[in-house]
């Protein structure tokens, strides 16, 4: 008899130790998730009273509207250029920190403490030094003969939201690139010296091919967070502007569900964007494998 | 000659070394000081008066020093309240989040079950829902709740998540069996075997979530400004974005503001800093 119960609650346990977390994320993040995709093949009304089933229309209306096509360009360009120099300048700065300098530790922390920041409070900081009028930087700027006014030249918008999302995403490319430059065997650059290697050499053939996984991985985060999460970012510098010269597929999904409220063209468009994500995540999973050297001990 | 000539080659080396050397040191302080330049713009500023912050060519060392910039902005808006809603809600959130992600992490990591594999798979699956994605159809379901101004709603949707599952699900698997054997021997049940041996010995990976969870919902913006309305229920973040609208061109006060806003995080991230890089070093989540 006491057998069979402590079997019977042996069986349950485990579903009611799972419970609370998957109602959760049933309720906030898998119901809203199709209530999207559903809004996506419908239409309604401009008052929302009646919605109707149209399929793919909001799908083709998207892609015939050339501010959409604008938009995915600009997104692509943006999260290029973010993820290119976001990665470089820490593989750089992770190099650096690499070779046992004096002050490294004061340096790695405060390369990476930036991250904890919330986007929105940096975001302040970078408004208040580029601010055309009275921005330390803007000035200084101004002073060697640039016209440098971010709310009239879309290009200067474009270029202030790039460097202001590089600049978060330096120290989490910054984390990886260590801890991968630390998993190389000393043993494997000692023998690459020892042959005659000059330290360029040895880090271009030997080093940075042994950073292939890290990098593979950091190309599909950064593009992530390009094109994800610079929300705060832009909002607090040009809110889109000037015209859409800042306007990435996310920063319109929130301006048409939000500001515009065309729901249904947000809810496809969010779906183009869950679609972006899960290419982006096969392509990482193909290269998953090849990143668990530097993952051991876990 | 010869010999000289051997002098003279170690001579060039040991200067091109040292020249590499100060490079590296001229790149580093370089470096450290464009990241640094906001922050000590920042901090400066907020010791200015309006005057000082906007001369030409900048002030970089303030003189005087104005103290009273800061009482002075904490009086201009409710920042006591927006420090307290800040902590309430983060704190809750994670206490919440890691009080049931504890039992799901171990039960993914330590028992079997019917459909756990299908179960976990989807629990993963919401990592590739852009959060854009949830904005509208979470904004009426909030609605629909009758949440919206409450700080349920700033509390409930952000207790679910994966990271605090998926990462205690790796420490409670290098927990050994042997531990739940013996206890079960001994006639402990699996419910106190789970919180008084094994949570224990994953105390890492439990300040690591709790850390990344505390962080995450201290710095929210948009589910805050899409979900309220309420100067009542205003976070930090939030509060700072409203003040710069407010204070128009008096930046030393916006930036006294900026740094109180800042200096919660930076402590926490002074004290928890090997556990955050942890933290991320071993999800890759971001």
């Amino acid at each position: 008899m006491i057998r069979r119960e402590a079997v019977f609650s042996n069986k349950l346990l485990p579903y009611l130790l799972v419970a609370p977390q998957l109602i959760l994320t049933g309720v906030f993040f898998l119901w809203p998730a199709v209530q999207a995709l559903q809004q996506s093949v419908m239409k309604s009304d401009p008052f929302g009273i009646r919605t109707r089933f149209v399929g793919w229309e909001n799908f083709k209306a998207l892609f015939a509207d050339p501010f959409y096509l604008g938009s995915i360009r600009l997104s692509f360009l943006f999260a290029g250029a973010v993820a290119f120099l976001a990665m470089s300048l820490a593989l750089f700065l992770a190099v650096q920190a690499n070779r046992q300098l004096r002050g490294s530790q004061i340096y790695k922390t405060l390369l990476i403490w930036p991250y904890a920041l919330a986007p929105a409070v940096s975001a302040v900081l970078w408004v208040f030094l580029f601010q055309p009028s009275i921005g330390v930087v803007s000035r200084a700027l101004q002073g060697l003969g640039i016209p440098w006014d971010y709310h009239l030249h879309g290009g200067q918008a474009l270029l202030l939201v790039i460097l202001a999302s590089v600049a978060r995403q330096i120290s989490y490319n910054f984390i990886f690139f260590l801890a991968g430059l630390q998993a190389v065997p000393k043993t494997l650059i000692e023998a690459a010296m020892i042959d005659g290697a000059s330290s360029r050499r040895v880090f271009w053939s030997v080093v940075f091919p042994l950073l292939t996984p890290t990098t593979f991985f950091l190309i599909v985060m950064n593009t992530v967070y390009a094109f994800f999460d610079t929300f705060g970012v832009i909002d607090a510098l040009t809110k889109g502007g000037p015209g859409k010269a800042t306007e990435t597929l996310c920063y319109k999904v929130y301006l048409d569900g939000f500001r515009n409220f065309r729901i249904n063209s947000s809810a496809a468009q969010s779906v183009v964007l869950m679609a972006v994500v899960i290419l982006l995540t096969a392509f990482q999973f193909k290269f998953l494998q090849r990143r668990v050297h530097y993952e051991g001990g876990g | 000659m010869a010999v000289a000539g051997k002098e003279m080659e170690v001579a060039v080396h040991a200067l091109r070394f040292l020249a590499w050397r100060a490079f590296l040191y001229v790149a580093l302080v370089l470096t450290v000081a464009v990241m640094a330049l906001p922050f000590y713009w920042m901090v400066t500023t907020s010791l200015k008066d309006v005057v000082q912050a906007l001369r030409i060519p900048p002030v970089w060392i303030p003189n005087p020093v104005v103290w009273n910039n800061y009482p002075s902005a904490w009086g201009a808006a409710p920042f006591g309240l927006y420090f307290f809603n800040s902590f309430f809600i983060a704190v809750v959130t994670t206490f919440l989040d890691v009080i049931t992600s504890i039992p799901a992490g171990y039960a993914f990591a330590k028992m079997n079950f019917w459909g756990k594999n299908v179960v976990f798979n989807l629990l993963l699956g919401t990592l590739m829902i852009p959060g854009q994605m949830l904005l509208v159809p979470s904004f009426v379901l909030i609605n629909r709740l009758g949440w919206y101004n409450t700080y349920y709603a700033l509390i409930v949707p952000w207790t679910a998540g994966v990271f605090g599952i998926f990462l205690l699900r790796q420490f409670f698997r290098t927990v050994p069996d042997e531990f739940w054997d013996s206890a079960r021997i001994d006639g402990c049940s699996r419910f106190r075997y789970l919180f008084q041996i094994a949570v224990p010995q994953v105390r890492p990976g439990i300040a690591t979530v709790a850390l990344f969870k505390f962080v995450g919902s201290w710095n929210a913006f948009l589910w805050v400004i899409i979900m309220t309305d309420k100067v009542g229920l205003r976070t930090v973040p939030v509060g700072l974005r409203y003040f710069m609208l407010e204070v128009g061109t008096d930046y030393p006060r916006l930036m006294a503001a900026a740094t109180m806003a800042i200096v919660p995080i930076l402590i926490l991230f002074l004290f928890a800093q090997k556990q955050f890089i942890q933290g991320i070093a071993r999800t890759g989540l971001r």
